[in-house]
């Protein structure tokens, strides 16, 4: 391995410790000052940044899943180089919101209730219950792959049924709350799992690209179009989503689409971005490679944008809105306890902006820097660790699919050395 | 045995004296209301609204609705949210995990959330704290204490602490009008069911499906005009 190698494999490590470190600190803040300090949310607003973060990893891990079961599945040979990184990014996904969950928590410590005393009707119950079983899945997938496991097609269909099971049950947490209309409809969960494809997909995309030369062309135009028509798909549901607000006629849903109004720019963000990435998926075939690079890197932020405007809408408008008793009149909301008089001196709002503040920004390392870290120990372990090919169950297409890596990259690729390495290594221990 | 509440929005006078008594008996920290009263499509507190041309003014105090399909209960993953055996929900301040999920789901915003460690307030020999002095536990639920645990969820317990031992809610004694009836809804021989009978009454938020224990009669004023 050259030093340049090291040097570049040093980073990730580097901005996983940094971000992990600093992502603390800012936990730590938390804890010990408050949330009141500590984060820009309110009683009105009850739901910050974590919950966005927790949703937007939780769907990079489920869409991961669904696209490395689908290309075993599927025998896609073509994409096979690309399912141990999918999968770590599966496992490092969920892991991830998992602990932005633990963060958003205010009273960390009592957790232990959740274990011994689990409320069966939550769906945040069956939330960590989804959540613990497709990480599980996803760590017997790691082993699978690493040890080319001849069950691995049985696992992978276990990992996609976790993933789907996860974000259904994501969707209901959300579509479950009668009180938010924003929430309150059968999309919620349906454009949950499509939310997922699109993020697995993008990941995919932006993976491969920057890997162009492991996978044919014919492969990285089939990602591309699979993200370009998954993207359509959950803006036909946005659409619908909005629809259905525009057209429900209830003083709460004018309240929704205020709270849409007065975050428009967000809003148009997460339609637009998406969209300008069907376009450019679709159009751009001058460099395709690039094209990919670009419409998966402007899905990914616009699917950000999309988990934060699951907030906006839901928290900044009012739930209840009352008539006067004797007489036919409209109905008007009433202000609410802020719960931040200490901080504002606003005791009672109609309805609260939220601007998540600067520790709630730095807290938002630490999830991302965690799923960095499980991500670059899962590449670590199947490159280092486990059987690195198809030798050991003979599965024809994986082994093709390596046939078609060990010929199509450059010799002097450190994964593909660290690959032959490995192999080496292997042959000699039985040799003796 | 269900413990209701009744609220005569004839009788309201819009004093805010239960949600000051709530706050004082409760030992609510600073910036945490159980109880809140305003007037509906008033564009400032105690203003009239005008509906048909002519002017209108109502009081409607608003705290917990102790609802008998509790979607605070239903949400709340460790059961640190629970109805008892009166039908009153609380909270279990010791197995709140502060996820706020019960806020998200309660349509009538009556959750606070302790944002930051309670501070009391500073009197002449030093910090002064208000409120019912000692915890309270019910069937080893902590439902009261005086000094809150940080990034735990509160509300109205229909002051559990008193209403266990045969007390009624701090609102309901300090209500100047009497516009707050408080009792056992099951019993007709009650003072809210005696209070209630004959008499129409109707509850916020219906549309949600919760089935409040606070009902509301109706104001006549305007009435024959």
């Amino acid at each position: 391995m050259t030093e340049q190698t090291q040097h570049t494999r040093k980073w990730p490590i580097i901005l996983a410790a940094v971000f992990i470190a600093v992502g603390c600190a800012a936990w730590i803040c938390q804890l010990t000052m408050g949330l009141l300090v500590g984060s820009g949310m309110s009683n009105t607003f009850a739901w910050g940044l974590m919950i966005a973060v927790f949703a937007f990893l939780v769907g990079f891990g489920a869409g991961s899943q669904f696209v490395a079961s689908y290309i075993v599945l599927a025998n896609r040979k073509d994409l096979m180089p690309y399912v141990k990184t999918a999968q770590a990014v599966a496992l490092a996904g969920a892991i991830g919101a998992g602990v932005a969950i633990l963060i958003d928590l205010g009273h960390p410590a009592h957790i232990m209730a959740m274990i011994t005393g689990p409320n069966p009707t939550s769906a945040l119950t069956w939330d960590m219950i989804a959540l613990t079983v497709f990480i599980v899945i996803a760590i017997i997938n790691v082993i699978a792959i690493a040890r080319n496991s001849k069950a691995l097609k049985f696992w992978m269909v276990l990992g996609l049924i976790s993933a789907f099971a996860l974000q259904l049950v994501e969707g209901l947490l959300f579509a479950l709350m009668e009180a938010r209309v924003w929430w309150h409809s059968f999309i919620m969960p349906v454009d949950f799992i499509v939310v997922a494809v699109v993020c697995g997909l993008a990941i995919a995309v932006i993976a491969c690209a920057l890997k162009k030369d492991e996978f044919k062309p014919e492969a990285l135009h089939d990602l591309s179009f699979l993200l370009a028509v998954a993207i359509i798909v959950h803006l036909v549901l946005a659409v619908i989503e909005l629809a259905i607000v525009c057209f429900g006629g209830s003083a709460a849903d004018g309240g929704a689409l205020a709270a849409i109004g007065s975050v428009w720019l967000f809003y148009a963000l997460e339609l637009g971005l998406p969209l300008a990435a069907v376009f450019v998926l679709l159009l751009g075939k001058k460099d395709p490679a690039k094209s990919m690079l670009i419409g998966g890197v402007l899905t990914v932020v616009g699917m950000f944008f999309h988990r934060l405007m699951l907030l906006y809408p839901a928290f900044a408008s009012p739930t209840l809105y009352v008539p006067l008793s004797n007489v036919a009149s409209p109905s008007w909301p009433l202000p609410a306890s802020t719960g931040l008089y200490n901080h504002t001196g606003n005791a009672f709002e109609i309805a609260q902006g939220y601007i998540p503040n600067f520790v709630e920004w730095v807290s938002m390392l630490l999830p991302l820097g965690v799923a960095l870290a499980v991500f670059l120990v899962v590449i670590w372990f199947v490159a280092k660790v486990g059987k690195p090919a198809a030798e050991a169950s003979g599965t024809q297409d994986i082994i093709e699919a390596k046939e078609t890596v060990e010929v199509s990259e450059p010799a002097d690729d450190p994964e593909v050395v660290e690959v032959k390495e490995a192999l080496v290594e292997q042959e000699r221990g039985e040799g003796r | 045995m269900r413990y209701a509440m009744a609220i005569d929005l004839d009788r309201c006078i819009g004093c805010r004296t239960c949600a000051v008594i709530c706050k004082d008996h409760n030992a609510e920290p600073r910036g945490i209301w159980w109880n809140r009263v305003f007037s509906p499509g008033a564009p400032e507190y105690g203003t009239s609204v005008i509906v048909d041309g002519a002017p209108r003014m109502e009081f409607v105090p608003i705290s917990c609705q102790h609802c008998e399909n509790a979607p605070c209960q239903q949400v709340c993953p460790t059961g640190a949210t629970y109805t008892d055996d009166t039908g009153t929900v609380l909270v279990d301040y010791e197995k709140c995990i502060g996820c706020r999920y019960c806020i998200t789901a309660c349509p009538y915003e009556v959750r606070q959330f302790n944002w930051s460690k309670p501070d009391g307030v500073e009197g002449v020999d030093g910090e002064y704290r208000w409120g019912y002095p000692e915890d309270y536990r019910q069937d080893g639920h902590l439902v009261y204490t005086p000094v809150r645990p940080e990034g735990v969820v509160e509300k109205c317990t229909f002051c559990a602490q008193y209403t266990n031992q045969g007390g009624i809610p701090a609102c309901c004694t300090g209500c100047p009008a009497n516009a707050r009836i408080f009792g056992d809804i099951e019993d007709p021989e009650s003072e809210i069911s005696q209070y209630m009978s004959g008499r129409e009454w109707l509850v916020l938020g219906e549309s949600f499906g919760t089935k409040p224990k606070v009902y509301y009669l109706p104001s006549t004023r305007g009435e024959g005009e």
